[in-house]
């Protein structure tokens, strides 16, 4: 089972990876996105976009979500000397049981570092922390409002 | 009040010889039933009184599954004479047990509270007990639940669980940022107060078995702590800061350890502090996550909840050898683990098709029921003497809120504490 987990954990980052360096048709969709987005980058956009969200009891980075990390690290490397610390935070939705759910949102903002890291963000400089489901966005009991808990939000100390 | 105890019994006298049999049937019922009527105490002197005695004991009693106690309302609802007292009694509530007593006004804002159970079975009647305090005005809702211990003690022939006490987190949102508690109660969810207040999440506190102080989690500049805080004198010792989360305390029923888990090895294992020297031992060692453990009554034993079978079950570790066993084979995932001070039943929180309810195991036999019937239900804890069970629960409202019910599931009622909040992490205190 132990072996099983890595594999999955590694394919999921090889996954991630694959996602941003080999071409076909939905990759170059999205380095023109990046293209489009990086030219215009400021630190009000940063900040408003720095959340990706996860599926239930899931820790992989959705597709969609790579384009907002990829804005972050050409923030970060542009902007390396004002910041002090990036922060990751992971979050769940209000299943499952308090103290057990702090491990999955640890495993998501990890799973967010990781593709920081793959992408030549200095591991040093990232921190993360998980507040399971004791900081939800939603308070609402329903779907909705977990699937908008189920987050990992990077933010920078300068 | 003395006179009323006569007038019942003389009266029991002529009813018990004209109508035996049909008392000796009555009998076996109310055994059964531990039906029990509690008259309202009489007040001599006193102020402007809110207080219902009778409400706090008929409440207590009722809570713990234990006894059907027959509340004020019902009882007096005119001024009857005795015989019509006892004629009411015998012929609605079937019952033979009875409290009544009287409240006096002393100066310095005190008060003597009186009262007796009496058993009006046989001639001459039974004082069962009879007893007298003096207490200050705010000892009040304390005494009443010290008569409602006496009671159970003496009717059940185990202690009381009415005089602890609970502690539990409220979170509440104030212009989009949350606002955290850490608060303390009694069992019944009077006498709130705040032990610590924090813009960051607080979680999991745990009473020390002597009840002096509280253990939890506290959030603060991105990092995790866990510590201890001495109620009396508010100080605050840390149990541990490693790296990533620190969190599920448990100290051990002999005070001498506490039990907790970190993340700082990349995934949540357990390790054990002893306080003699504040040493950290690790207990389990995985890529796994290891967390929520509590102690079983041999001070050695514990129950956690562990992934290492793929979903979340519950796994029994002997802390000496550190050989442990899964001990949860319900369908989905089960966690969570909450003991019984005697360690002949556990709590668990089951998690199946979108329901997340609480369940209870037979230690003994494996027997497993389950206790609710939810969508998000959590943390469990069960009062010392295991009669109650207290669990966060969400209502129509959306609220997170805390519930009471009797280990023998006939009781179910929610605390009555602030509704604006959302509370949760409820722990009970052992006896105080």
């Amino acid at each position: 089972m132990q072996i099983n987990k890595k594999i999955i954990v590694m394919l999921s980052v090889l996954s991630v990876l694959g996602c941003s360096s080999k071409k076909n048709p939905l990759e170059n969709k999205i380095v023109q996105n990046k293209d489009v987005i990086v030219s215009n980058i400021n630190k009000e956009d940063i900040k408003k976009n720095n959340v990706v969200y996860f599926e239930f009891d899931k820790y992989k980075i959705k597709l969609e979500d790579i384009k907002i990390l990829d804005k972050h690290i050409e923030y970060i490397k542009k902007n390396k000397k004002n910041i002090n610390k990036i922060t990751i935070e992971g979050h769940t939705d209000e299943q499952g049981t308090s103290e057990y759910n702090i491990s999955l949102g640890e495993k998501r903002a990890k799973s967010v570092k990781t593709y920081l890291q793959s992408k030549g963000i200095d591991q040093n400089m990232i921190h993360i922390i998980s507040y399971g489901k004791e900081k939800p966005i939603e308070t609402g009991k329903n779907e909705l409002s977990y699937s908008k808990n189920r987050r990992a939000l990077i933010k920078y100390s300068e | 009040m003395k006179y009323l105890l006569k007038s019942i019994l003389i009266f029991f006298v002529l009813y018990s010889k004209s109508a035996k049999t049909e008392v000796n049937m009555k009998i076996q019922n109310k055994i059964n039933e531990r039906s029990i009527i509690i008259i309202p105490f009489k007040l001599k002197g006193t102020d402007n009184f809110k207080q219902n005695i009778e409400k706090i004991i008929t409440d207590d009693l009722r809570n713990s599954g234990q006894f059907n106690p027959v509340n004020y309302e019902i009882v007096s609802n005119k001024q009857l004479k005795i015989e019509e007292i006892k004629k009411k009694i015998w012929n609605k509530f079937n019952t033979n047990i009875i409290v009544f007593g009287e409240i006096k006004l002393i100066p310095d804002n005190r008060y003597i509270i009186d009262y007796q159970l009496v058993d009006i079975l046989n001639y001459p009647g039974k004082i069962l007990i009879k007893n007298k305090f003096k207490i200050e005005k705010k000892w009040f809702r304390y005494a009443a639940h010290n008569i409602s211990n006496e009671i159970f003690e003496r009717l059940i022939n185990k202690k009381g669980d009415f005089c602890t006490r609970i502690t539990y987190v409220s979170r509440k949102k104030i212009e989009k940022k949350f606002i955290y508690k850490l608060k303390i109660s009694d069992y019944d969810g009077y006498n709130q107060y705040t032990v610590r207040i924090s813009n960051e999440p607080i979680m999991s506190p745990r009473w020390s078995y002597d009840g002096k102080k509280i253990a939890y989690v506290l959030f603060k500049k991105n990092k995790t702590f866990l510590v201890e805080q001495t109620l009396k004198t508010g100080k605050i010792e840390k149990i541990s800061e490693f790296e990533g989360h620190n969190g599920s305390p448990s100290f051990s029923p002999n005070g001498k350890k506490i039990i907790f888990s970190s993340s700082k090895s990349g995934s949540l294992n357990l390790y054990l502090m002893k306080f003699k020297d504040r040493k950290i031992y690790q207990l389990t060692n995985n890529n796994h996550n290891n967390t929520e453990a509590n102690w079983m009554p041999d001070n050695k034993t514990i129950l956690y909840t562990s992934d290492e079978s793929g979903t979340p079950q519950i796994y029994k570790m002997n802390t000496k050898n550190k050989i442990s066993e899964r001990i949860s084979w319900q369908e989905d995932k089960n966690q969570e683990v909450n003991i019984n001070h005697n360690g002949d039943f556990i709590l668990i929180v089951n998690s199946k098709n979108n329901k997340q309810r609480i369940g209870k195991i037979n230690i003994k036999n494996g027997y497993f029921e389950f206790m609710t019937n939810s969508i998000l239900d959590q943390s469990p804890t069960i009062s010392p003497n295991g009669t109650m069970i207290i669990y966060s629960s969400v209502e129509k409202n959306e609220k997170t809120s805390l519930k009471l019910m009797s280990s023998n599931k006939k009781i179910n009622i929610l605390l009555p504490i602030n509704k604006n909040e959302e509370i949760k992490f409820p722990s009970w205190s052992y006896l105080l």
